[in-house]
């Protein structure tokens, strides 16, 4: 389960931490904020891989690094229960 | 007179810092901490950073990991290439490290260059992080007469297929293959997390088995166990049953990133669901078919 945050999920990041992304940046962190709010949990980089339809190298250039890590940072959801 | 080389020997010759070493041994602690895992490497794998408490000894604390080709084969030519690279870009010392890629220590200023040069030779680099590592196998027929199935060729073809696999993580936790020719496993494929075993059946021919979960690391739980049987026999007479092998492979990988723990080895995994679970959730039905 996540460590913060209620089922509903967290409020979405404020505008300044998201200043700097492109639209597609911002697609994937609204899947995530969907998906956590669905789920109770952010998927790992698989599941979001496949149920977007992406390719994982594709979002390793949008979150260079550690995506999910990157994306949580973002969004300031908890890791996925499995990292 | 002969004499057995010498590690010391071989290090003192190159850029790595001897007196680390000798602090590793002599110390209470290991100079050595953990990888970090908040560094941001331009790559997403085969790019890692060993970070030293001594920094003023250990400039060369990036290392890279080269993808080798199955069965381990360098020719002289690619060693002498390799050799240059190596003292030019290097700590000029290469590591033919355990888990069956070769190590290059570097700097974070000359890793990427050196990156573009070893895919210049027709290398790459991965295996490092929560992936599937480098697909090692033993020589098969190009050396041994017991070979069953061709494990370099098999191997190179699971290690192109599964490529991104090994380049950007995106496992529960890092999964060592291995393809061993034939049940003497010379390439130690019975410790591995996901691997293939040659072996011959009276009626059926030739073929592989596929085992999962070896786990004998510090974490093992105090008990080392060798891989299970997962599938006992895939049949393989030639290159064009490598594609079922590899979906095989596929769907395993699908099935353990669906389901796995808290970052959950393949051994810990099929001890929790068990092997008919997981064969139901790849698809056999009870019949034994695959959908």
């Amino acid at each position: 389960m996540g460590r913060q945050g209620g089922a509903s999920g967290p409020a979405p990041p404020g505008d300044g931490r998201l200043s700097g992304l492109n639209p597609e940046q911002r697609a994937v962190l609204d899947y995530v904020l969907g998906y956590y709010r669905q789920h109770g949990h952010t998927p790992n980089l698989r599941t979001l891989v496949n149920e977007m339809g992406l390719d994982k190298k594709r979002v390793y250039a949008l979150f260079p690094g550690n995506p999910i890590r990157r994306i949580c940072q973002l969004t300031g959801l908890p890791m996925p229960p499995e990292c | 007179m002969l004499r057995y080389p010498d590690r010391l020997g071989e290090i003192s010759r190159s850029s790595y810092p001897t007196a680390l070493y000798c602090e590793a041994v002599t110390g209470s602690r290991s100079p050595f901490g953990p990888e970090d895992p908040e560094v941001i490497l331009p790559l997403p794998a085969g790019m890692g950073q060993r970070l030293a408490q001594r920094s003023d000894q250990w400039p060369w604390s990036v290392y890279l990991r080269v993808l080798p080709p199955a069965g381990g084969w360098m020719s002289a030519g690619l060693l002498e290439a390799l050799a240059d690279l190596v003292e030019r870009r290097g700590a000029g010392l290469l590591h033919l490290a355990c888990g069956g890629t070769w190590e290059i220590y570097t700097t974070p200023e000359e890793a990427l260059a050196l990156v573009g040069e070893l895919n210049a030779l027709g290398l790459d680099v991965g295996s490092t992080g929560d992936d599937l590592r480098c697909v090692v196998a033993c020589a098969g027929p190009a050396r041994c007469d017991e070979a069953l199935v061709d494990a370099p060729a098999l191997a190179t073809y699971l290690a192109r297929r599964f490529l991104d696999e090994q380049q950007y993580p995106a496992l529960p936790r890092k999964c060592k293959p291995a393809v061993a020719g034939c049940g003497h496993d010379c390439v130690r494929a019975a410790h591995r997390d996901l691997a293939l075993i040659g072996v011959k059946r009276p009626r059926e021919g030739r073929g592989v088995t596929l085992v999962v979960g070896g786990k004998y690391g510090a974490r093992s739980g105090g008990c080392p166990r060798p891989a299970r049987v997962l599938v006992p026999f895939v049949p393989v007479a030639g290159e064009e049953d490598y594609r079922v092998v590899g979906d095989l492979w596929e769907r395993f990988l699908d099935v353990w990133s669906r389901l796995a723990g808290n970052r959950e080895r393949v051994g810990d995994f099929l001890d929790r669901l068990g092997r008919d679970r997981i064969l139901r959730e790849m698809g056999w039905d009870d019949r034994g078919d695959l959908a």
